[in-house]
């Protein structure tokens, strides 16, 4: 560089930018910039100054006061700097300079009052030729929108390669594993200790909660309280994540991310009727614990892991083939603009939404900021930003763009229903002859020849009641035999389509491009080879199998972390980088770094098993801890970031119905198919069960964009148009309210209630059986105590007695209260904290 | 049983943290309405002008130069270009200027200019005070709707109503604090009336519409009593388990949000039920007649919400983005609301309410006076009317002017940012002084920004 790292710092980074790739390209070309002589600065003063005095500075210039597109011409400083769109003149290629093609009218089309004569346009090429000689020094006043230090940006942590870490060795007993060392050095080097273990019981609720989203029944928690076997914690998780219930709960997180809904939203709320597809690739590729690498690639480009070019796909089966289709969902399950008229517009919002959401969910880079402007924070740059949305743009994710446009959809390979529809097709041809001949038959029998006008007409005003209804007959056949033509199954899906690079979009303007055509290329600041690394493809595509690749690669320094993080964010209800989705300038530091780094080797080591990681994580001691406090822990680190306790949690919506509908064993957890309408009646397994509604678990209810079921969002579910990836957590009276008053609680209160009355025994051994459904424990003392002072009072007294002392009491033995006692403490119990919290 | 009042404490303490200054002010403002006396005035910033808001918000944007800022040199350019430049970014292409499909005539003492859209409102001039140079910064409605409600159209930012709850607590125990009657769930949904990082009990309470009124607020079960007995014992298991688990503000909270939900039980369906109103009540605000009969119902609940100690009620009425099909729609999204509007302004008045009540029409932005099509018009966040009505502000008063066309606001300008400063002021409150740390910062809802506009002060 030539300029010093003082001047540096006080220009702006754009010039830095600038002046890095200029320095990339032709290192050898600062050394010869801004010393000219006399003729060259003459020609400036005679051929230029007074063009761009007149017709650019009204615009562009600090006297002004405008500076549209960002763009000061007033000064060299300005000039180089350049707007939006980046710097006007381009020393390398002068005949690509921006300010050039502005002139001639290409693209930007200034000044806006009329074209300039070819003899000013030319003068200006021959300036730039010469290096732009220009003696304005005045600095430009304007400060551009990029504050990005870009070198220093180089050396952030998340675009750095993972480090090889090994844990610290175990310097306690405390440590059940590698992740316990990294946890223990950071806390005792702040002198922070830890709580103690959490009982067997809590662990088991937090367990299950955890990794299948439903509470342990009596019998397997009462099984594992009392278990002497050493590795009784190893087999209950081995045994959670064998269980497919553990995909539909760790499949719903992603779809958080994914933005999941079964209807569009937007302008045109539509319903999205395959949109499940992709929800049970996504539940099934938890369950079948596929390597996330495969995961990624798959959702952004399995179509073209089919493909006959892929060495691997002539073993694929067509199960396989239909899941790859599905996956590629994923790019269009966002809300869209419908009835957009302005179709370009459409698809680049389309293109948009998909490089967002894709840039958040695999990267934790909010790239989409890019779209208009070079990111502020982050070193994107808008012509990264384009260089991607050239994949999108040669991928077809629309069906047409029609008045309200349609998005794609994509027939799934099933040789089977094509062998059947091929029999299917005979029958109907079969049908379709019998009609004729019957036909034919009564023409002949009525003398109706076959060449006379209208020949169906006549035969139908002869014909008399039963040859009418025998001929209906066949005719009905044929027609129910068309209807019912077994047809292939659909998802929504991508597929290629030609391949449209598209160039840097003035302000995010769709009307305003500038610049080349961009290749599909990786975002600069995560080049790892050379400087103008670009997907290497083959002409004819998008590109985007390879940006998946590119993407899953192991040496990708984000993809791993930001996975590793979302999994621990799971466990703990925060990530070790707080920010889950923004792993860029403005995103949360890990607290963890090295056990992060650790972590995510671990994981590519792993072939990138998602099941390993949860296996190690709740394995842990760190995950083991109970939810309680110490004083001086609490004082120096309140947020607990040094991961001395676990985090109490609320259960999300999910689990909190799941486990009411699992507490009376009414809970269907079928995998898969269409979403259901919370309010469908359920599998009618017991008359009382009719008023609750449906009792699929609730990953399967419908996500309708514009009518969100109040019950969701009350508990803060997901504003499914936009990619999530940590639900707030709100309290408010209505969820109280929706726990009082709605008819799933109080029924599941008045179930469990006459189930536990029907078994007999006393009320102590009621009790028992109810803290044991409804919190996973024994009763306490104080339960008893509560509980008692409900039961043992006289019929009129019970509803006084609990405001009384807790007194002189008769034993809970001797206790057997009536049915509707016993509604009335389940119901309560299914209010409080503790089953609304896991510990 | 378990003090109340000592655990909410906690849990406000617990929750609000930073925030100490804002939670004197709530709990003073509480004792107030427990007859306390004047002394919790001395809670407040300033004296209060309004004690309470209620602010009619029209989604999509209706056409300033189509209601209340009458522009003859637009009649008289009709057709022609604009003689000066758009604004740099559109959301839309538009073509040359558009006169008013509607006449306007001077109205009430005050003389203001109101057109035919609005008749019944006009004959409300006097009590008005117009701003007519309002101006944001985002020509989209998601993001004008974020700036008005939240005043960001960048971050997630507690909504103003959500500040309000905030800085001045519930006037009536019983009730949220901030009532939102059906609510947008586009543009940007719950963000617009929620809390963000204030602590949750400010986010607003949802009334979708008055067939459902707020759900699940029935139990078809129980009665109070034994409703009460439930939660009794809800309440010792709670307070059983918290003894055992130690302090945790969340826990705490939700004991309190428990109590609130049983007081909103027995006193919100009274509030909402609108059956004991006078049959001349109901025609004040159109109840009577299809057209105005839900925006009139939507108008007469929030006067009883209002009336009741909800301190912020938001009324939304859509969809006034006449893109095209201006003189239709605009013309029938007006009759839907002008009388019940009239009818909330005359009800509030006969009852001695409006000078403790502000009430505020607007909404994200206005619409351009150049043409999209032939009978459209595109967003303009560039200038655009709002008017306030009440609680503390200038009567028969027209503030700030947009250009000749009614396109940019050019004098006395207004922008949100300031506008919320103004709003704050009435209710008592220093924009600048209500704040929130968060992530190491201290945040208000004017952000760094707003000045209190006190020309419109009465």
């Amino acid at each position: 560089m030539i300029l010093s790292s003082s001047v540096r710092r006080v220009l702006s980074s754009k010039l830095a930018i600038a002046c890095f790739f200029v320095s990339l390209v032709f290192p050898w070309f600062a050394r010869n910039t801004w010393s000219f002589d006399e003729d060259q600065m003459a020609f400036f003063e005679e051929r230029i100054r007074p063009v761009l005095v007149e017709h650019c500075y009204e615009c562009h210039s600090a006297r002004s006061g405008e500076s549209k597109g960002g763009l000061l011409l007033d000064s060299r400083k300005g000039v180089t700097l350049g707007g939006d769109s980046g710097s006007s003149i381009d020393l390398v290629n002068p005949d690509q300079s921006l300010i050039l093609g502005a002139l001639r009218y290409d693209d930007l089309k200034m000044p806006p009052s009329g074209k300039l004569s070819d003899q000013v346009i030319d003068d200006f090429a021959k300036w730039i030729a010469m290096g732009a000689p220009d003696p304005r020094d005045e600095a430009a006043t304007v400060a551009p929108s990029l504050t990005v230090d870009w070198e220093g940006a180089k050396n952030f942590w998340s675009f750095q390669p993972r480090t090889a870490v090994n844990p610290a060795k175990a310097s306690s007993e405390w440590c059940r594993n590698p992740i316990d060392s990294f946890v223990e050095q950071k806390r005792n080097a702040a002198g922070v200790q830890p709580v103690e273990e959490t009982s067997r019981a809590t662990w088991l609720r937090r367990v299950y909660i955890d990794l299948v989203g439903i509470p342990p029944t009596p019998e397997e928690s009462m099984a594992f309280e009392q278990s002497a076997e050493p590795d009784i914690y190893e087999r209950t998780v081995d045994a959670l994540l064998a269980s497919p219930t553990y995909g539909q709960r760790w499949g719903r997180y992603w779809l958080d991310l994914a933005r999941y809904a079964d209807s569009n939203g937007a302008d045109e709320n539509h319903a999205y009727p395959v949109a499940w597809r992709y929800r049970d690739y996504v539940v099934d590729s938890f369950n079948r614990d596929t390597p996330y690498h495969l995961f990624v690639r798959e959702q952004l480009a399995g179509d073209l892991l089919i493909s006959s070019s892929n060495p691997q796909a002539s073993s694929l089966s067509e199960a396989d083939q239909r899941r790859l289709i599905a996956a590629t969902g994923f790019l269009v399950i966002g809300p869209k603009m419908l009835a957009e008229q302005d179709k370009p517009k459409l698809v680049a919002d389309l293109v948009d939404e998909q490089i967002d959401t894709m840039g958040k969910v695999f990267l934790g880079l909010t790239i989409g900021c890019a779209r208009c402007h070079d990111h502020k924070f982050d070193p994107i740059l808008a012509s990264d930003y384009y260089a991607l949305a050239s994949v999108f743009h040669s991928t077809k994710s629309m069906e047409h763009l029609n008045h309200v446009a349609q998005w794609n959809e994509r027939e799934l390979p099933d040789s089977e229903i094509v062998r059947s529809m091929a029999v299917h097709d005979t029958k109907i041809e079969q049908a379709n002859l019998q009609v004729q001949q019957h036909t034919s038959e009564l023409m002949q029998k009525h003398a109706i020849p076959a060449d006379s006008p209208e020949p169906s007409k006549q035969l139908e005003s002869v014909l008399n009641d039963s040859e009418k209804e025998s001929l209906a007959k066949l005719k009905q056949v044929h027609e129910e035999l068309t209807k019912s033509r077994p047809k292939l199954p659909k998802a929504m899906a991508v597929q290629e389509s030609e391949v449209r690079l598209v160039s840097v979009h003035v302000r995010g303007n769709h009307l305003q491009m500038t610049g080349q055509p961009l290749a599909p290329a990786v975002p600069t600041i995560l080049r790892r080879r050379a400087a103008t690394e670009t997907l290497q493809m083959a002409p004819s595509s998008s590109g985007r199998l390879e940006l998946a690749n590119w993407i899953a690669d192991a040496q990708n320094p984000l993809t791993a972390r930001v996975m590793v993080n979302r999994i621990w964010q799971g466990h703990f209800g925060s990530g070790l980088v707080s920010t889950g989705s923004n792993f860029g300038l403005r995103g949360q530091l890990p607290t963890h770094p090295e056990l992060l780094d650790w972590l995510a080797n671990t994981f590519v080591e792993n072939d990138w098993s998602i099941k390993d990681l949860h296996r190690l994580i709740v394995l842990s001691a760190t995950y083991r801890m109970s939810t309680g406090s110490n004083s001086h822990s609490e004082q120096v680190d309140p947020e607990n970031r040094l991961l001395w306790r676990q985090n109490r949690r609320r259960l999300e919506i999910e689990p909190l119905r799941d486990s009411l509908l699992s507490m009376v064993d009414l809970l269907d957890t079928r995998v898969g198919g269409e979403a259901t309408a919370a309010s469908a009646a359920p599998d009618a397994r017991a008359v009382w069960a009719s008023k609750i509604g449906s009792a699929r678990r609730t990953v399967y209810l419908e996500v309708n964009r514009a009518a969100m079921s109040d019950f969701l969002t009350t508990f803060d579910f997901v504003e499914p148009g936009v990619s999530v990836d940590r639900r707030p957590t709100t309290i408010v009276p209505h969820q109280a309210l929706y726990l009082m008053n709605h008819p799933l609680p109080l029924e599941v209160g008045r179930q469990l209630a006459s189930q536990i009355w029907s078994q007999g025994g006393n009320d102590a051994q009621r009790l028992e059986q109810v803290v044991r459904r409804v919190y996973g424990r024994s009763a306490t003392v104080v339960e008893k105590q509560i509980v008692q002072s409900v039961a043992s009072s006289r019929k009129e007294e019970q509803d006084a007695a609990i405001s009384h002392s807790l007194e002189s009491f008769e034993s809970l033995e001797n206790c057997h209260s009536s049915l509707e006692t016993w509604v009335k403490i389940c119901r309560a119990m299914l209010l409080t904290n503790e089953f609304l919290y896991v510990e | 049983m378990w003090n109340r009042t000592e655990l909410s404490r906690r849990a406000m303490l617990g929750n609000v943290g930073c925030g100490f200054g804002a939670w004197m002010l709530a709990s003073l403002l509480h004792q107030q309405s427990h007859g306390m006396g004047s002394k919790a005035l001395d809670g407040l910033h300033f004296p209060a002008r309004a004690k309470r808001v209620i602010f009619l918000f029209m989604h999509g944007g209706p056409s300033q130069v189509d209601t209340f800022d009458y522009k003859p040199q637009l009649i008289k350019d009709d057709g022609k270009p604009l003689p000066f430049e758009k604004p740099r970014v559109q959301f839309s292409q538009t073509g040359n200027l558009l006169k008013s499909p509607w006449a306007f005539a001077q109205h009430g003492e005050s003389g203001a200019w109101v057109s035919e859209l609005f008749p019944e409102v006009a004959k409300c001039v006097d009590d008005l005070c117009f701003i007519k140079s309002m101006h944001g910064s985002n020509e989209a409605h998601g993001g004008a709707l974020l700036k008005i409600h939240t005043g960001s159209d960048t971050f997630v930012r507690p909504s103003m109503g959500a500040w309000i709850s905030y800085g001045l607590g519930s006037e009536n125990e019983n009730l949220p604090s901030f009532v939102t009657i059906n609510a947008t769930l586009g543009h940007g949904g719950v963000q617009n009336f929620g809390s963000a990082f204030l602590p949750a009990e400010h986010q607003a309470t949802r009334i979708g519409n008055l067939a459902s009124g707020i759900s699940n607020l029935k139990n078809p079960e129980l009665s109070e009593s034994d409703l009460r007995t439930q939660l009794d014992l809800a309440q010792s298991l709670n307070q059983g388990h918290l003894k055992s688990v130690g302090r945790d503000s969340h826990l705490e909270a939700r004991i309190q949000s428990m109590e609130l939900a049983f007081r909103m039980q027995a006193e919100a369906p009274g509030v909402l039920d609108q059956s004991g109103e006078t049959e001349s009540t109901l025609k004040m605000y159109g109840i009577d007649a299809k057209q105005t009969e839900n925006f009139g119902k939507q108008c007469l609940l929030a006067r009883r919400l209002s009336e009741s100690g909800v301190r912020f009620v938001q009324v939304s009425h859509s969809y006034w983005d006449q893109h095209d099909a201006l003189r239709a729609q605009h013309q029938e999204l007006a009759k839907q609301v002008d009388l019940p509007i009239a009818g909330l302004l005359k009800d509030l008045k006969a009852r001695g309410l409006l000078d403790e009540t502000l009430v505020i029409w607007g909404a994200e932005f206005g619409r351009t006076p150049t043409a999209q099509g032939t009978d459209g018009r595109d967003h303009n966040p560039h200038g655009f009317t709002y008017w306030m009505a009440g609680g503390g502000v200038k009567r028969g008063f027209s503030y700030g002017e947009t250009d000749e066309y009614g396109y940019y606001a050019r004098e006395n300008r207004v922008h949100v940012h300031d506008f919320h400063a103004t709003l704050m002021h009435l209710l008592g409150i220093d924009h600048e002084k209500l704040t929130y740390r968060y992530g190491g910062r201290d945040f208000r809802l004017t952000d760094v920004h707003g000045r209190v506009v006190h020309e419109l002060l009465a």
